[in-house]
């Protein structure tokens, strides 16, 4: 009874533990891991190409170094923030399945509105929406011409983001009162006025540094899981992009939900663009540049698609990414650049595209059936090896109406059956082999009556299974045709 | 007219040539992977590759070539593995893509950062800088051959010499024909045309779909990735590994040609042609220079941007979206 009662509790744990394991989003979650752990090794071995001594104490670093001070924790936090939001910016698209490669610009509008109005004397809670309109307003561009032009979204975004840095250039060099001395960058904020900083709420007793960004941020993050899984919009977004002629039979208005996605998406993005820049630790300000993109733009793309487009996973891809960032800063007191950073991070996002196909792969139990099949072919073969050394490898019958009659097999070229009171000997015919799946198989005539007979009748055959060592004699037979 | 008038023409021109061939290369290899099914936004990571490697294998002939290894073949060897790079990185692209049914766009991101990534740490480490231009035998000149350069005197030695300094203006000479060779007259073409046409009955009628896909998407990447290496003739900067959004230029012009070499041949020159205008603004007369206002002049960096978006918004708007309506339905049913 009791090993009974164990053996329950064995298979129900076995059972839920299955459940788990098959669940969307533990395979989701593992093949993300996967892809970051793959993204790191791949980031190691460049690591040891350029620097053996170093490359295990930089792995190292990689790991631990972002929790070694609190001025490192502050600073990674600081730096996910601005990632969450441009994460949730591509991720929102991509749930009505547009691909909204126009985060940096719309970061990049965000974080120039949030920064003139800043410097000009307004507090930041006037700031943020702001930011979120200029990003808007440059999110719904490429939604227009999508809707009223029907301009692709993937390369119109991007042009779109070129536009934004150039425009952006141009304008702050006509803005000399917001530029610091040598025209680099923009002024530090907090030098003008405080207010426009996101305040810290006390948690600058810990680190100078702080800030509410990170809780602004994942307030939106879960604000937008919300909208999406429970308003009517979101629901409409999501019918949408699982299919869209049937959503417009419904009545669901594409342009809507194109207009309205890429809306929200761009403000997310331009929210994105006030974090990092209305904050304490960023004195350095916007940098004058029309030559590159806003990288956080760029690793917030990567980020939505490591959290396969989940806005809470969004948070911790985000930190996982501003962590890695961080700690590789370290790094360079080891003789490494910073773009080893930028690399690995390429590498990470390379990987989770990986992930998609992993997360197939396990979900369909790809691995675990090529596993069996390959076993099974690997044992069948030691069989029929055993039985060749020991002389004697013979056709297996497969058992079928006729193979009652069937006496002897002699080996695998000669059969003797019984058939009406008679026993035959029959040359196997092998140019008549069938495959199948992973068999090779022999059907052998029993009747000779039915000889001229062109349609083939199961019950005059048996099914002999044959070693594949015999091949030949099927080769002779085709080249004496 | 003046000489330095006339000696300004030819440059404008073969400016114009020298980026009108690295559009011609790349989006024609945005046309062999968009046959086969890959909507490959990886075209500009691809380009990026095929600068590096370009720009590196150069620089690691430097030192042979200057104690008497002819330039040339140093050169081909250059522009052959920036091919081979780029035809790699769109296999693994079309990996993900089409074999594995993952995310194609996610890839392609994937590619685009990580080439840029890896142009900046091989600089670092190899050479100790953040940006690097062409060595000087990298253009062909009188000197390749063993004559002597002399400065730039007429219309014809602007035009011709700095044109023709580059191999892959040759290349994409004999490249264009080939490839209209390929789509119009060879078997993988006729097999790829089927397979856009029907692929459920190409594949009924025993075509190796998955061999067709993959032969067109490595010749689209080699030639994409030789695009990517003539790009850096055109740059009048050094290379900081950056092409500046203009792979996804190239990926709009595919759209705007429609997938088709004569299409995109003329797209490609209308819109080398009016950036380069663009580039030369300044010394124009008749364009306006807005020295009114600072930095004015980057105003005509936006020209190749907007231009693609009017176009885009033009060409769009009629098309009929055979090809890309195949390629979302195909995605459609992957997803």
């Amino acid at each position: 009874m009791a090993r009974n009662k164990s053996q329950a509790n064995y298979s129900y744990l076995k059972d839920n533990l299955s459940k788990i394991i098959k669940s969307d989003k533990f395979i989701k979650f593992s093949s993300s891991l996967t892809s970051v752990l793959l993204g790191i090794l791949c980031g190691f071995i460049a690591l040891m190409v350029i620097n053996t001594a170093n490359s295990g104490v930089a792995l190292g670093y990689i790991f631990i170094s972002g929790f070694s001070s609190s001025a490192y924790i502050a600073e990674f936090i600081y730096q996910a923030a601005p990632l969450v939001m441009t994460g949730l910016s591509f991720a929102f698209a991509y749930k009505a399945k547009l691909i909204n490669l126009g985060v940096p610009g719309q970061f990049a509008m965000g974080a120039f509105v949030a920064i003139v109005c800043a410097i000009n004397g307004l507090p930041w809670y006037v700031n943020i929406p702001l930011a979120f309109a200029a990003g808007a307003v440059w999110g719904i561009l490429p939604g227009l011409m999508k809707v009223y032009f029907n301009v692709t979204e993937v390369a119109s975004t991007i042009m779109f983001d070129w536009i934004a840095v150039t425009i952006i250039y141009i304008l702050l060099n006509n803005m000399p009162s917001v530029l610091n001395d040598s025209l680099s960058s923009t002024i530090d904020i907090a030098s003008i006025n405080l207010s426009g900083l996101i305040p810290s709420l006390g948690l600058d007793q810990w680190d100078s540094n702080f800030s509410i960004a990170i809780f602004i941020s994942i307030a939106i993050a879960i604000f937008v899981y919300w909208f999406i899984c429970k308003t009517k919009l979101g629901y409409e977004i999501r019918a949408y992009a699982s299919n869209s002629s049937v959503s417009k039979a419904v009545g669901i208005s594409s342009k809507k939900i194109i207009l309205s996605t890429f809306l929200i998406a761009g403000g997310l993005a331009g929210i994105g663009g006030a974090l990092l820049y209305l904050s304490p630790y960023a004195s350095s300000g916007y940098e004058l540049t029309y030559t590159l993109l806003p990288n956080e733009g760029i690793i917030g793309i990567a980020v939505s698609i490591l959290a396969f487009n989940n806005p809470i996973a969004c948070v911790v891809a985000a930190l996982v990414f501003s962590y890695i960032g961080v700690s590789s800063d370290n790094l360079i007191s080891l003789g490494y650049s910073s773009a080893n950073v930028t690399f690995i991070i390429g590498f990470i996002i390379y990987f989770s595209s990986f992930g998609i196909l992993l997360n197939k792969w396990i979900r369909y139990n790809y691995l675990s059936r090529q596993i069996k099949v390959l076993s099974k072919k690997i044992s069948n073969f030691r069989e029929w090896l055993f039985e060749l050394l020991k002389g004697n490898a013979k056709p297996k019958i497969i058992p079928n109406a006729y193979t009652d009659s069937i006496v002897e097999v002699a080996n695998s070229n000669v059969v003797t059956f019984h058939k009406e009171e008679e026993i035959s000997t029959v040359f196997i015919d092998y140019s008549d082999v069938k495959k199948e799946k992973g068999k090779e198989r022999i059907a052998i005539k029993f009747s000779p009556e039915s000889e001229d007979l062109e349609d083939y009748n199961p019950d005059h055959y048996a099914n002999i299974d044959i070693p594949q060592l015999k091949r030949h004699s099927t080769k002779k037979k085709e080249g004496d045709k | 007219m003046s000489t330095s008038t006339l000696i300004l023409m030819g440059e404008f021109l073969a400016s114009f040539v020298a980026l009108s061939v690295s559009f011609i290369l790349v989006s024609f290899g945005g046309m062999f992977n968009r046959r086969a099914g890959l909507s490959n936004i990886a075209l500009e990571g691809i380009m990026i590759l095929g600068a590096t490697t370009g720009i590196f294998i150069t620089y690691a002939f430097s030192s042979v070539v200057s104690e008497g290894f002819p330039s040339l073949i140093a050169i081909f060897v250059a522009v052959l593995a920036s091919g081979i790079i780029g035809s790699l990185f769109a296999l693994l692209n079309a990996a993900v893509g089409l074999t594995f049914k993952g995310d194609q766009y996610a890839a392609g991101i994937g590619i685009n950062i990580f080439g840029s990534a890896l142009f900046i740490i091989l600089a670092y480490y190899l050479i100790g800088a953040d940006e690097l231009s062409l060595p000087s035998f990298a253009s062909i000149t009188a000197e390749t051959f063993g004559g002597v350069t002399q400065g730039l005197s007429s219309f014809w030695d602007a035009f011709l010499l700095t044109s023709f300094n580059n191999l892959a203006t040759i290349i994409a000479l004999i490249l264009i024909p080939i490839s209209y060779f390929i789509l119009n007259k060879s078997r993988l073409g006729f097999r790829l045309k089927a397979y856009e046409d029907n692929a459920e009955s190409a594949r009924t009628l025993g075509l190796q779909i998955k061999s067709i896909q993959l032969t067109s998407i490595c010749i689209g990447g080699f030639i994409a990735g030789i695009g990517g290496f003539s790009f850096l003739y055109g740059l009048s900067s050094a290379f900081n590994g950056q092409i500046y959004g203009y792979g996804f230029l190239a990926l709009s012009i595919v759209l705007i040609g429609s997938s088709k070499p004569g299409r995109i041949l003329v797209t490609s020159l209308l819109f080398a042609g009016i950036i380069t205008l663009g580039n030369y603004a300044l010394e124009i007369f008749w364009l306006p220079n807005f020295s009114s206002i600072a930095e004015g002049d980057k105003i005509y960096n936006l020209l190749p941007y907007v231009l693609v978006l009017v176009v885009l918004a033009f060409a769009s708007k009629k098309r009929p979206k055979k090809i890309l309506k195949k390629v979302e339905e195909k995605e459609d049913l992957e997803n």
